[in-house]
């Protein structure tokens, strides 16, 4: 018989506490639909993915019943979808958008990833395709997400893709601008884009996966603000140290209610199970905040001196805990700092306290980079160019994935207050300190060269 | 001494003190038994004792009853001896284990209630334990088998549904989610047992 007191905690983490499994996210490799006619491409992707997906929200719901842990997200992320489009039109690749809308609403999830072009080292002719499409593919769909990979440590920086990606997520901000530029929600540029993510809008099924697999992203940063909460009103001297090992054990319980949950689902579909992606994600919610987490360590304001310390103390016990809970690690594996989806974070916004360049900094030592971040309508291409290569310069450099989800907000100017509802959650608009004078730099385009990997003094 | 491989189920329930588990164990020994299961709990200060002996070279249950209460001729205590066959061991249809709670305030019926709850769907209930808490409040947890058969859905409603009427708040869960938040070993060998159990779904 289990001990009442292990009983009763873990009935307090589900119950009090908000553990949930964030998303449960089914990769389906479409590269079997290539096809020459758009239209039959266009269908034979609606019925791959109709076809893979059929059980999936079904069997999620069974395993939430059977273990009482909610399963918040049901996901689909797909091959790159420009290894479709070579040959095609951007008219096919928004039809080919489409067609995975279609079936992501046929199969009861609310986002399919894969719209994405792998672009580190050059652009084919399909991946530039799909860029181009953006716009009107994130126009005309609700649940696609797209990501586009400009950089990684051993390629470098691909800047004219940066400059193209740049002017895309303007046009699509401006395009969806009745929704206050909602398109732009669903589109992040990467730098050592993972293969395995399961989080959107970042989700895909890379080269070298299965061709159908279940990959799970945990939650849980209320179980470990509460796990802190508890060690600090128990023992108000306790060192950081001590702090550190608390979110370690937590997240160790965390990350294995993950890999249960995952496993259980991939075998009652029949198909294998990839990995636990270890990143503390935020909602919207009081008690589901990762800025909560950095409040109960003492940072009281975060943007405050030692915010960037307690963020990587953090993402180095998640991490610690999760890879001795679990051999099945990968994603993104960090604590995100999506800016609108915290209310901590959204708040810090608000009041001044945290700009981008402080968040810029905690990207350096945590996933997965600026996210969800409301811009200036006025923002320049060039200043969205050198936020991105930024931020890809602190990944490429760093070997860690990075990434920049940013809406320049048509029509809004700093400070306006956006709610885009939901999951993506609220927010103010920021700026950079200093949003002029790279012009020139950013002109010059080409490839910045991938880093040494020695010398690293 | 007559049967020869008798088998025997005990329960010995007593005051707790210092050297009962010696005692009862010794004098099982001495008439050449062998304890193949055994279970000691404490529960409100009252010692209880169950456990499953053979005897290869046979013993009358008089004799084990004897021998036992030699040991303990200081205490008052009330000793069950029964003859046991495999075919004591009850019918239960084979399934996944559950950890079932309730917790609200005390009244008399509660475990009543929840036990007639499972009888009625065929559910075994394999261990329970209740328990005061801090706060006042009961809190009891118990283990069980549920059927493949039975929809898990329809029994977590239908329990939720008898006790909230009465201030009580309920969970069903599978114990691996208890197994996976509180052991260390590997998820896979958590897993392993239930894809057997309903190897029809995968």
């Amino acid at each position: 018989m289990l001990d009442t007191k292990d009983v009763t905690s873990t009935l307090r983490m589900i119950g009090e506490e908000h553990l949930d499994v964030r998303a449960v996210t089914m990769g389906i490799n479409l590269n079997c639909c290539s096809s020459g006619n758009a239209k039959s491409m266009a269908r034979a992707v609606y019925d791959r993915i109709c076809l893979k997906a059929e059980k999936h929200v079904a069997v999620c719901g069974e395993i939430s019943s059977i273990y009482g842990i909610p399963i918040v997200n049901k996901r689909l992320a797909v091959s790159p979808v420009s290894i479709l489009l070579e040959g095609h039109s951007v008219e096919t690749a928004v039809a080919v958008a489409e067609a995975m809308d279609k079936a992501a609403a046929a199969s009861g999830v609310d986002l399919i990833g894969g719209f994405t072009a792998l672009v580190q080292k050059g652009m084919t002719q399909g991946e530039k395709t799909l860029i181009d499409s953006l716009p009107e593919a994130l126009k005309a769909t609700s649940r696609v997400c797209s990501s586009i990979n400009v950089g990684t440590t051993r390629a470098g920086l691909n800047v004219d893709a940066v400059r193209l990606v740049a002017g895309k997520i303007l046009e699509t901000a401006q395009i969806t601008a009745a929704q206050r530029g909602f398109g732009a929600a669903k589109l992040v540029v990467f730098a050592n884009q993972p293969e395995d993510n399961p989080f959107m809008a970042g989700a895909l099924l890379g080269a070298g996966e299965p061709e159908c697999v279940i990959n799970v992203g945990v939650s849980g940063p209320g179980v470990v603000k509460r796990a802190i909460d508890r060690l600090v009103s128990h023992r108000p001297s306790c060192t950081l140290h001590e702090i550190a090992e608390e979110v370690k054990h937590t997240a160790f319980r965390v990350t294995r209610v993950g890999e249960l949950v995952g496993r259980d689902v991939a075998g009652r579909l029949g198909i294998p199970f990839g990995v636990v992606d270890l990143s503390l994600a935020p909602t919207p919610s009081v008690g589901d905040s990762v800025g909560e987490i950095y409040q109960a360590m003492g940072i009281s304001r975060v943007g405050a001196p030692g915010t960037t310390a307690a963020v990587m103390m953090l993402n180095d016990a998640v991490k610690k805990g999760g890879c001795f809970a679990s051999s099945s690690v990968g994603g993104l594996s960090g604590a995100f700092i999506p800016v609108m989806e915290d209310h901590v974070l959204s708040k810090a916004v608000s009041d001044g306290d945290l700009s981008m360049e402080k968040l810029e900094a905690m990207t350096a030592v945590c996933s997965v980079g600026l996210d969800m971040i409301l811009l200036p309508g006025e923002t320049k291409a060039e200043t969205l160019a050198g936020i991105i290569m930024d931020e890809a310069a602190i990944g490429i450099a760093n070997r860690k994935t990075t990434g920049v989800r940013v809406i320049p907000v048509p029509g809004a100017k700093k400070g306006e207050f956006i709610d885009f509802g939901g999951l993506f959650g609220s927010g103010t608009v920021t700026d950079v300190a200093c949003p002029h004078g790279n012009e020139a730099f950013v002109s010059h385009g080409g490839h910045i060269p991938a880093p040494i990997q020695s010398l690293t003094n | 001494m007559s049967d020869k491989n008798t088998v025997y189920a005990v329960s010995v329930i007593l005051p707790d003190r210092v050297g009962i588990l010696r005692d009862v164990s010794q004098a099982v020994s001495e008439i050449g038994g062998n304890l193949i299961d055994l279970r000691e709990l404490v529960v409100a200060g009252c010692f209880t004792l169950t456990f499953v002996v053979s005897f290869e070279a046979g013993a009358t249950a008089d004799d084990l009853r004897t021998a036992i209460e030699n040991s303990l001729s200081g205490d008052s205590c009330a000793i069950n001896v029964l003859p046991y066959t495999t075919e004591h061991a009850p019918a239960v249809e084979s399934g996944a284990r559950y950890v079932f709670t309730v917790s609200g305030p005390d009244g008399p019926g509660r475990i009543s209630e929840i036990s007639q709850f499972f009888f009625e769907r065929g559910i075994n209930i394999e261990d329970l334990k209740s328990e005061k808490t801090n706060s006042g409040t009961i809190l009891n947890v118990g283990l069980v088998t549920i059927p493949d058969s039975v929809n898990l859905r329809l029994v977590q409603q239908e329990f939720s549904r008898l006790m909230d009427p009465i201030g009580l708040t309920t969970r069903l869960l599978h114990e691996n989610i208890f197994r996976a938040t509180n052991e260390i070993g590997p998820i896979h060998a958590l897993l392993s047992p239930i894809k057997e159990e309903n190897s029809t779904d995968a």
